[in-house]
């Protein structure tokens, strides 16, 4: 199986001012290697303050390692449900267009996609008035419909997605679930092994920034 | 993100602010035309009508220097926050940091092309007569565009790194209003510190619209180039330190 991103001894150190001259440093991740292989579903599980978000930043290429590096061949990879880029007087059409193209997708790509994602977005005669009228749970109905139709390449999926009222995340976990059985690159994010035992192929384990445990699950 | 892309991205997120900032109102897009008049009519009725000050014409002429003025101190007072203010956006997605306050630049940039059609149209209200020498603000507008990107970029990259500066960039921009001859003539201070004076881009950019649109004459075109030349130099100096600090600027905004 080919490689997609790998990573080797990432570490990333936040710095948290005390005064002019005086910091402290706090270690998010610390020497973390491992490589997530393209078509695969890999979970990532730990306790809170266990590095999953900080990790999930390096991923997407947010966040640039202070030690180590990180090697992807991704053209695209990002989180599965975005809330990034709302404009509250905007509607959620233009929205959508927004956060498409930021994520790197032409005009013409989103524009295609956009009867779907208003489809399957479920925000009827909302779709076309702005987002400061919708609920949360409408928000973020709009973040999982747009990122799941335009699909980059490697998917980050926090499990804890408030993805709306129960029926609604009845069909996000479907079609979380059609992306884990196809080819598509997925990583979920979680502090339930459970979850992560259900649907991932191979699992790492982090505790206070370091990697415990990486198994192989099927 | 190529810049291509890069481009077509930020075209269409300063069309969609703009057309964010007019659906708030209920007169929306009519307030582009409808601020600067009424901001024209207030300067009109106090200098012209209730004060009578400065002599005949000084409407006009502190008009013509304070709309390429507001261009610049608006602009660059909201980009200096755009890479604060765009936190949320970037901690989500990797998005070239310098999206944020080209965007700013754009939008106001659109608006300001209004703002000038209601100037002219101001000054033939007023009396002054169209000349050839306005078609001068074709290249003088591009010229003050080219230098806002610079400073824009500067001030927000600054602000990121220390955000102590965001309390000192109005004051800063404060000083240099009166230190670009927004409400005296240039000729009226010392010739010994006209050329020091004139250091500051945007006092010679105002003496150059005044030429072009009240006195009937083409601008220095010579300043014009200098400040065109150093505008994409410096651009080019912040497209490769924005580069380098991409990765930082979402750590570093974030505390």
């Amino acid at each position: 199986m080919s490689v997609i991103i790998s990573l080797e001894q990432v570490g990333v150190r936040y710095r948290t001012r005390k005064s002019l001259f005086r910091h402290d440093y706090y270690d998010a991740l610390s020497d973390v290697s491992f490589e997530v292989h393209r078509g695969e579903t890999l979970g990532i599980v730990g306790n809170n303050g266990a590095g999953k978000s900080t990790l999930l930043k390096v991923l997407s290429g947010i966040y640039k390692p202070d030690s180590g590096r990180i090697v992807s061949s991704a053209r695209k990879t990002s989180l599965l449900a975005l809330q990034a880029g709302f404009d509250p007087n905007l509607n959620g059409r233009d929205n959508a267009v927004l956060m498409g193209m930021l994520m790197g997708y032409s005009r013409a790509q989103v524009y295609a996609e956009l009867d779907n994602i208003e489809e399957y977005a479920e925000l009827g005669d909302f779709f076309y008035q702005p987002i400061k009228t919708y609920s949360t749970g409408m928000r973020a109905r709009l973040g999982f419909s747009t990122t799941s139709f335009l699909r980059p390449e490697v998917l980050l999926v926090d499990e804890v997605l408030g993805v709306g009222d129960k029926g609604f995340k009845a069909k996000a976990t479907a079609t979380v679930q059609d992306f884990i059985r196809s080819d598509q690159t997925v990583i979920i994010v979680s502090h339930s092994e459970q979850t992560i035992n259900n649907l991932c192929d191979r699992v790492v384990e982090l505790e206070k920034g370091r990697v415990i445990k990486l198994e192989s699950l099927k | 993100m190529r810049i291509g892309q890069l481009i077509s991205v930020i075209w269409e997120k300063s069309r969609l602010n703009l057309k964010s900032e007019a659906s708030t109102n209920y007169l929306s897009y009519a307030w582009w035309f409808l601020e600067p008049i009424i901001q024209m009519l207030c300067y009109y009725t106090v200098f012209e009508l209730l004060l009578n000050r400065g002599g005949p014409g000084y409407v006009e002429f502190l008009l013509v220097g304070l709309v390429p003025w507001l261009w610049f101190a608006r602009t660059v007072n909201q980009a200096s926050n755009s890479l604060i203010n765009g936190r949320g956006m970037m901690n989500q997605l990797d998005i070239p940091k310098l999206f944020f306050p080209v965007v700013i630049v754009v939008q106001c940039s659109v608006k300001q092309l209004l703002v000038v059609a209601v100037l002219l149209l101001f000054l033939v209200l007023v009396g002054k007569p169209f000349s050839l020498h306005w078609l001068a603000l074709i290249p003088l507008l591009l010229v003050q565009f080219l230098l806002i990107i610079p400073f824009a970029l500067v001030t927000s990259l600054a602000v990121a790194y220390v955000a102590d500066l965001k309390h000192v960039i109005p004051t800063a921009i404060q000083f240099m209003f009166f230190a670009s001859g927004i409400f005296f003539n240039i000729n009226d201070i010392s010739t010994r510190y006209v050329d020091l004076f004139l250091l500051n881009p945007m006092a010679g950019l105002v003496v150059s619209y005044r030429e072009a649109v009240l006195n009937n004459s083409w601008p220095d075109w010579s300043y014009l180039a200098i400040i065109a030349l150093c505008s994409v130099l410096v651009l080019l100096l912040m497209v490769v330190l924005f580069q380098r600090a991409d990765k930082s600027i979402a750590r570093l905004v974030q505390e």
